[in-house]
C-alpha cells in the first residue's frame, strides 16, 4: 500500500445495466475528499495470482464526499481487473484506492457543454451533471449505448435532464449523427466526449474536418493497455531483470516487482510515470510524449509503452 | 551605487506567422487605424468575397462609413459568428490583446484569434503602485501619468490589461535613476 492509498469498504453492488455493476465505497478509518467533477480513482485488486490496478470515474456528487461510487463495465477478453471486480468482490470487501485525480475538467469558460457518452463513458459525466446544474450551466447529454450490454442510468438521466438529455441505443437502431450535432454548434461550445476509442476518434475527426479550432473537443478514454510481445528490463542501478508478459504493461510488471513508479491515468496521457531509459528501442503507445521526444528515445512511459527490442535497459 | 535589478524571464507574446485555416467558414478582419500590406494581402488570400470582413474598430462611428464599429457592437457580432471563425488583428499591442480579450469572452479560442507582429513599439504600460494606464510608452523608465512615480518597464506582460508591469525604480534613493532607454 503506498502511503497516500484510501482503505475503503464496499458498502454495496448494484447490477446497473446488463454488464455494469455499480460499487457503493466508504472509507473505513479515514475521511473521503470532496472531488472535482471528472475526477477518477485507481483501484488496487489483488488477486489470487495476479494485481490489478484499474482506473474508475467517480460518479457520485463530486460535492458528497460521504461516499464514492464507481461504475466497471465486464470486459470478459480483457486482462482481468474488471472481471475481478465483477467476480469476486462483494459486499462488505475492502479496498484500496487512490485519492481522487483529474484530467477531464470541465472547461468553465465554455457558453455551452456537450457531453457525449459512449457506453460506459457515461461515468466521467455522471458528476459533471450535478456540477452543471448547480452552476446553471447549458448543457446537453447524448448518451450512445448497446442496451443489451450497457446504458446504465438512462432510465434516471431521462426523468432528471429531459429536454436536455437525448439516448441513442444502438440495439435499437437509434444512431448519433455526430456531424449534425457538431454543425449545430455556436461560439462558446465546448464538447466533452468518454467513451471507447472510436467514437472519440469521430467526434475528433469530425471537429477537424469542419476547421474547429484546438482546444474545444475534451475527451477521455480508458483503454487498458493492449497487449504484446514479451521482453525483459533491466534497471540499471541494480541490475535486477524482470520479464514482462504478453499480457502485462511494463508498469504493472514494475509494481509486481515492488518498483513503485508514480503513475495517474495509467492509459499513456498524463505523463506522470514517465521513466528514463538508457538503452534498448522503445515502441511508444502514448499521447504524452512529443514526436522529438519520442525519437530520442531517452524515456518511455510505462503504463502503455513496449520495447520493440528483446531488452530495454531502464535508467533507475 | 547603482541599483541591481533582478529581471524574471521575460513573457512577452510572440508574433508568429500568420497561418489562414482554410476550413473556416468565416474571416474577420478587425484593424485599429491604417490598413497594413501585410493585412490587406491576407484579406485579398481569402478568395471568397462571401466568407471574409474587414472591420475598423473607431470611437467615432458616427460617420457613414458602414466598416466602422465600436468596441461594444463587437462583441455581439462575434457571438453570431459560425464556431470554426478565424479571427485578424492588426493594429496597437495593446489594441489586439483589448480585441483578443473580447473575443475570448464570447466563447473564442486562443487557436482561433491571429494577430500580426504590431505596428508600433509603443507599450501600454501598468502602474502596480495606483493602477492608472499610461498609454504609447516607448522608453524605459517612464512617468506614470497617474501619479508621477518613475516606472521601469518591465518585460512582463498581463494578457487581462494588455499592459506592461511598470514599477518604481527610484523609491530607495531618488537621486539613483537609471539611464532612460529606448525600449525594443
Amino acid at each position: 500500500m503506498t502511503t497516500n492509498q484510501i482503505r475503503v469498504t464496499v458498502q454495496s453492488v448494484k447490477q446497473v445495466a446488463p454488464m455494469i455493476r455499480e460499487f457503493t465505497l466508504t472509507a473505513v478509518d479515514s475521511t473521503l475528499f470532496p472531488f472535482s467533477p471528472g475526477s477518477h480513482v485507481i483501484v488496487d485488486m489483488l488477486g489470487p495470482e495476479k494485481n490489478y490496478r484499474n482506473a474508475y470515474s467517480l460518479l457520485s456528487n463530486p460535492n458528497d464526499a460521504s461516499e464514492y461510487r464507481i461504475a466497471v463495465r465486464l470486459q470478459e477478453d480483457s486482462r482481468g481487473g474488471s472481471v475481478f471486480m465483477h467476480e469476486q468482490v462483494k459486499q462488505g470487501d475492502e479496498l484500496l484506492i487512490s485519492p481522487p485525480a483529474n484530467l477531464f475538467s470541465p472547461d468553465w469558460t465554455a457558453k455551452k457543454h456537450i457531453l457525449i457518452a459512449g457506453g460506459i463513458g457515461i461515468t466521467p459525466f455522471m458528476s459533471y451533471l450535478p456540477e452543471l446544474e448547480r452552476r446553471g450551466a447549458t448543457f446537453e447529454l447524448h448518451y450512445l449505448f448497446h442496451s443489451q450490454q450497457s446504458g446504465a442510468y438512462r432510465e434516471q438521466l431521462a426523468e432528471q435532464y429531459g429536454g436536455q438529455f437525448f439516448a441513442y441505443d444502438s440495439d435499437a437502431a437509434q444512431r448519433c449523427n455526430i456531424e449534425t450535432l457538431l454543425t449545430e454548434c455556436s461560439i462558446g461550445t465546448h464538447i466533452y466526449v468518454c467513451g471507447p476509442e472510436k467514437l472519440i476518434q469521430a467526434v475528433e475527426s469530425a471537429a477537424n474536418e469542419m476547421g474547429w479550432p484546438e482546444g474545444l473537443v475534451h475527451s477521455e478514454e480508458f483503454a487498458a493497455p493492449k497487449p504484446g510481445t514479451p521482453f525483459a528490463v533491466t534497471l540499471k542501478s541494480t541490475n535486477q531483470t524482470i520479464e514482462v508478459g504478453e499480457e502485462e504493461s511494463l508498469l504493472e510488471a514494475l509494481e509486481d516487482a515492488d518498483i513503485e513508479v508514480e503513475s495517474l491515468c495509467r492509459g499513456g496521457v498524463c505523463g506522470r510515470c514517465i521513466t528514463p531509459v538508457a538503452e534498448g528501442d522503445i515502441e511508444h503507445r502514448d499521447g504524452f510524449l512529443s514526436e522529438s521526444e519520442k525519437s530520442s528515445n531517452h524515456c518511455i512511459m510505462p503504463c502503455v509503452s513496449r520495447a520493440k527490442s528483446d531488452r530495454l535497459v531502464l535508467d533507475i | 551605487m547603482q541599483t541591481e535589478i533582478f529581471i524574471s524571464p521575460s513573457n512577452l507574446p510572440i508574433y508568429s506567422s500568420v497561418v489562414i485555416n482554410e476550413k473556416s467558414d468565416f474571416h474577420l478582419f478587425i484593424k485599429e487605424v491604417d490598413l497594413t500590406e501585410a493585412f490587406d494581402a491576407l484579406f485579398i488570400s481569402i478568395s471568397d468575397a462571401k466568407k471574409r470582413s474587414m472591420i475598423t474598430l473607431s470611437d467615432d462611428v458616427d460617420s457613414d462609413d458602414q466598416s466602422l464599429m465600436s468596441k461594444e457592437a463587437l462583441a455581439p457580432l462575434l457571438a453570431s459568428l459560425p464556431l470554426n471563425t478565424s479571427v485578424y488583428l492588426q493594429g496597437s499591442e495593446a489594441f489586439m490583446w483589448d480585441v483578443n480579450s473580447i473575443a475570448i469572452e464570447q466563447g473564442m479560442v486562443a487557436d482561433q484569434i491571429n494577430m500580426l507582429t504590431p505596428i508600433s513599439k509603443q507599450r501600454r504600460l501598468f502602474c502596480t503602485h495606483c493602477y492608472t494606464i499610461t498609454e504609447g510608452v516607448t522608453h524605459s523608465p517612464a512617468v506614470c501619468s497617474g501619479c508621477q512615480r518613475n516606472l521601469l518597464v518591465r518585460d512582463h506582460f498581463s494578457r487581462l490589461h494588455s499592459a506592461y508591469v511598470g514599477l518604481q525604480i527610484d523609491a530607495e534613493d531618488p537621486a539613483d535613476l537609471p539611464p532612460v532607454e529606448e525600449l525594443s
